[in-house]
């Protein structure tokens, strides 16, 4: 389990990481959201081992990352702006980072190059943004390792890659336990993966929670109603949300699932549904809860 | 846990693949530099070997045939100046590229966050580069040998020359290397780190020669010597390269071709540690190096205000002390704060790369310029007590007056007593300088070195030429081991077999017709010679005046002399003189009047305090020419072995004669023999007054 205690790190006078407090269950996708600046790829490169802290710990089960070589060997960053040897191909690669991963799984990486139709004899200088983006992110499913880093990784890739890549993510979770963190400052590309949420502002950690937790006690309500409903009528359920459209309203409330249908059918409607929350409905309505406007901190 | 897969060695092979331009730059300037340059002078060779067997004797093909293989010889070793460059090259480029990752965040990210240990991956940069010269350096010396054997030069083959360039190279290179590392390390971007690296390698040597200069400016008791800038030296492993001849300093040219001359091993032990020690630096500082550091100009913050300082204060000297030569001592001071400011400004823009950081920390500026002011007020007044310092009469191991290079060679306790004396009347002169207003002294320069155990000092004293002082320098320059020390008579090896310095002298003798020279090249005669005026010259315990004189060469077997100092026979010395008259037939005869066609004395005299000039006043008395000519010698008969002639008033006077030959000579006379009052009447009453009394015409030549 990764664990993030006080974790600050200053550049000068900025301090990009504050106090952050976080952690990472072994088996869980954990996004890391916030702005640009917010301190995600700062706290992604101390868990990383590339930072030390200069206040506070970022361990791996209980202990410190930087410098830790074993520890080190257990995961793999991809940064936003990889590093490729100058006119290295794939193979050449593939070839140094089985160096440092002796989990590198071989046969896995060739199976995924030739899935993805990229040539592994070719220099890696010639492909695209995306491209070099799905190097990165094949060498780091195949090396093996129980965390994976990733720091805008689904930056650049189109959707189809991009849903690929997701499902990659979610087979290494499930067959392996592989446990990615992955840093975005878009909420829509973490919502159907991640299923732990934190959420960075100005370096320091505004919440971080479980989505199912999250989820459990808020849904989203479409109801139409053919006559006016008075003034008082959602006293009885806890509404954080509420639009109208002509007899159409649609609610974010909290509550169990069975109470709110129960409250909601009592005021005779004629058509009630519950839907899914999106990821950025969630992030609203919490961040509303907390005292922030989720659009300015994230849009 | 640490990977199994890992090896030091797989890793270094692959980080030599990944540098294989490092490989081909060295190839390339290995080939340049060794093969190449070999090859030409060993195709030379057998060329001008075979022209030789027509058209020259046998003896003389050796000759040309040996000088070709000691120049082929050099080349393959270390007298081979392209070889030393290319490794200085080598060693500042790939110092340099297998560390500039860390001035790239995305690099450094790339390769921070790989399972490998910092210590680790410092080796492998490091010795990627060490490797990737070395090898091919090796290498292209192999093949260069095996070409060497190939073409049937295989005497220019000497293999201890060979392995000592071997070892001195690597050593020079690492040293070299090294410091690049650290100075790449240090630095978060690449051009800073090329500024920084010129500034490591040659600042030691600006500081030394500032040093020198501005003790020079301020001290009156300060004495340039050859050793002076030697340490400087040293700490620049650049320059000092290239007086290195594998594992000797170079020695004498033979042949044109650079000989090694006194071991360097020392130098070179010197210089493995220091190369180690700045590793072992360099290692620490990289495991402590911030990652986020990549890009700034510096990564050690705390190491900003000490270069800082360091670059201001040198720069603010070297200003000063260029805008004093060029504009006269007054502007040595507004050049000290223009470069002090100047250099905090470009310092501060360069630390943080922004144009407007050109007024920022005031206050440092303010601490250094009053530092530095500071410390030339300290030096202008002597607060040191630098002038006035004598050294502890028992702390003396060994002494040496008038300066010269090496060692303090008088270790007698009599020398060494005349050499404090003389330093205490020295110190009491300087003291007592401003006394002598009316210029009424008349002063003589000395230099005395000291040697205290390991540390050595030289001061130079002006100081009144009285009688006690004459007697303490006649009792150093009369005794043996002066003599033998610093005579070049008694450090001529006249038994030389070497045919590359074979011994010759010249006898110049004052004849009726002149000075008429013959020069003796039978090792016999010249051991005789050379003996007999050694056991004279050491027997003498009084000054003379010199009837002849003797030049000492070295022939070698071209034919091409090599001066090696010259020494007076005098009139004391007899036996030498009548073996000189036997062996060449040569009298000597004192210059007399008649044979004169002109004679004038050259007076400089002070127009004001910055500025003189040489006035000249024909002597037309007859009385007066025989008079000055009644203990003269002249300039042909002196040796460069002794200081005790006259110092001609502190040399503003030279009393020249004209020959009827047309040859013009300068006299010299002992000190006791000075014709005061002669000179006295003729010397000019002032620059503005075309002649004295007598009516003798003067002539003018400014000397600023």
């Amino acid at each position: 389990m990764i664990t993030a205690e006080n974790a600050t790190k200053r550049f000068g006078d900025i301090t990009a990481v504050d106090h952050v407090c976080a952690e990472v269950r072994d088996g869980s996708v954990y996004g890391l959201i916030g702005s640009n600046g917010a301190g995600k790829s700062t706290f992604l490169r101390m868990l990383a081992g590339i930072l030390s802290p200069d206040e506070g710990a970022v361990r791996i089960d209980g202990a410190d990352i930087f410098e830790n070589i074993s520890l080190k060997e257990r995961f793999f960053f991809i940064s936003d702006e990889q590093y490729f040897f100058p006119n290295s191909t794939p193979a050449e690669m593939k070839n140094y980072y089985k160096r440092f991963y002796r989990r590198f799984d071989e046969d896995r990486y060739r199976k995924l190059m030739d899935g993805f139709g990229l040539d592994e004899n070719r220099k890696i200088r010639t492909f695209s943004k995306g491209m070099k983006k799905q190097v990165s992110v094949i060498c780091g499913l195949c090396a093996g390792t129980d965390y994976l880093f990733c720091d805008e990784t689904f930056d650049g890739l189109d959707p189809v890659v991009r849903q690929t890549v997701k499902s990659l993510f979610a087979e290494d979770v499930e067959s392996r336990g592989l446990t990615p963190v992955i840093a975005s400052h878009n909420l829509r590309e973490l919502e159907d993966i991640c299923d732990h949420v934190g959420l960075l502002h100005r370096g320091g950690i505004l919440f971080s929670r479980d989505l199912d937790e999250m989820k459990l006690g808020m849904f989203k309500m479409q109801c139409i109603f053919t006559e006016e409903l008075p003034e008082n009528a959602w006293a009885g359920i806890d509404v954080m949300r509420l639009d109208r459209r002509g007899s159409l309203y649609t609610l974010t409330a909290r509550g169990s699932r069975e109470e709110l249908l129960a409250k909601v059918n009592a005021m005779n409607p004629s058509f009630c549904e519950l839907l899914p929350l999106t990821l950025e409905e969630i992030f609203i309505n919490e961040t509303e809860v907390a005292g922030y406007d989720i659009k300015k901190l994230l849009f | 846990m640490t990977s199994k897969s890992f090896s030091s060695k797989g890793l270094l092979g692959n980080s030599m693949r990944r540098n294989l331009w490092a490989l081909v730059l060295s190839g390339v300037g290995f080939f340049m530099a060794l093969l190449l340059p070999a090859l030409m002078t060993m195709q030379n060779a057998l060329e001008q070997r075979a022209l030789d067997l027509k058209e020259l004797t046998q003896a003389h093909v050796e000759i040309n045939w040996q000088g070709a293989m000691n120049n082929a010889a050099s080349m393959l070793s270390g007298g081979n100046l392209f070889v030393k460059v290319v490794f200085i090259v080598l060693a500042v480029v790939c110092g340099v590229a297998m560390f500039a990752y860390l001035h790239s965040r995305q690099k450094v990210d790339f390769y921070h966050s790989l399972p490998i240990s910092r210590t680790r991956l410092f080796a492998n940069n490091f010795l990627t580069g060490v490797v990737c010269t070395f090898s091919t350096y090796l290498v292209m010396l192999a093949i260069t040998v095996g070409c060497a054997y190939a073409m049937g030069c295989g005497e220019a083959v000497r293999w201890d020359e060979i392995g000592g360039a071997i070892l001195c190279n690597l050593i020079v290179f690492l040293l070299i290397y090294a410091l690049t590392v650290l100075t790449t390390i240090i630095c978060g971007n690449t051009i800073i780190t090329l500024l920084l690296l010129a500034w490591v390698f040659f600042s030691p040597m600006l500081v030394r020669v500032l040093q020198f200069c501005l003790f020079d400016k301020f001290y009156d008791t300060f004495t340039a010597n050859a050793g002076t800038l030697e340490g400087a030296i040293r700490l620049t492993p650049v320059v000092q390269y290239f007086v290195l001849h594998g594992t000797y300093y170079i020695g004498e040219r033979v042949m044109g071709v650079p000989q090694p001359g006194e071991s360097a091993l020392g130098l070179l032990v010197g210089y493995l540690i220091a190369a180690a020690v700045v590793t072992a630096l360099a290692l620490f500082l990289f495991r402590i190096r911030k990652s986020e550091r990549a890009g700034t100009a510096l990564a050690f913050t705390p190491t900003k205000l000490p270069i800082k300082v360091y670059m201001c204060l040198t720069m603010g000297v070297a200003f000063g002390w260029v805008f004093g030569m060029i504009a006269g001592n007054f502007w040595f001071w507004p050049g000290l704060v223009i470069g002090t400011v100047l250099f905090h400004w470009i310092v501060e823009i360069i630390y943080a790369f922004d144009f407007r950081a050109i007024f920022a920390k005031p206050l440092h500026l303010l601490a250094i310029l009053v530092v530095l002011v500071a410390g030339m007020l300290a030096m202008q007044f002597d607060v040191t007590g630098y002038d006035t310092w004598l050294p502890n009469h028992d702390d003396l191991t060994a002494v040496d007056i008038y300066g010269g290079s090496g060692e303090p060679a008088l270790t007698d306790p009599s020398n060494i007593d005349a050499a404090h004396r003389l330093m205490e009347l020295g110190v009491q002169a300087a003291q007592e300088e401003d006394t002598d207003d009316d210029n009424s002294l008349s002063y003589t320069f000395v230099t005395v070195n000291c040697q205290m155990g390991s540390r050595t000092a030289a001061r130079q004293y002006r100081i009144p030429e009285t009688e006690e002082v004459n007697a303490l320098l006649d009792q150093i320059e009369q005794s043996e081991e002066y003599k033998r020390a610093k005579w070049p008579l008694f450090n001529f090896d006249t038994a030389s077999t070497d045919p590359e310095r074979q011994p010759m002298i010249t006898v110049n003798v004052e004849t009726a017709d002149g000075i008429s020279s013959v020069e003796l090249h039978q090792p016999g005669q010249i051991t005789q010679v050379i003996e007999t005026l050694r056991e004279e010259a050491l027997a003498e315990t009084q000054d003379s005046r010199p009837v002849m004189g003797v030049e000492l060469y070295y022939l070698d077997s071209e034919g091409d002399q090599e001066y090696r100092g010259s020494a007076s026979v005098t009139e004391a010395n007899t036996k030498t003189v009548a073996l000189i008259e036997q062996l060449t037939g040569l009298t000597p005869v004192p210059m007399r009047a008649e044979d004169i066609d002109q004679m004038w004395i050259e007076y400089l005299v002070s127009l004001s305090s910055d500025v003189s000039e040489w006035q000249t006043v024909e002597v037309t008395d007859p009385a007066d020419i025989q008079a000055l000519l009644d203990n003269a010698f002249t300039n042909y008969l002196t040796g460069t072995d002794s200081n005790r002639y006259a110092n001609r008033e502190n040399y503003t006077v030279d009393i020249c004669v004209a020959m009827e030959t047309g040859e013009q000579r300068y006299l010299q006379y002992l000190q006791s023999d000075w014709p005061a009052e002669i000179v006295d009447k003729y010397r000019p009453d002032g620059p503005s007054e075309g002649a004295p009394e007598n009516g003798i015409a003067t002539t003018a030549e400014a000397v600023s």
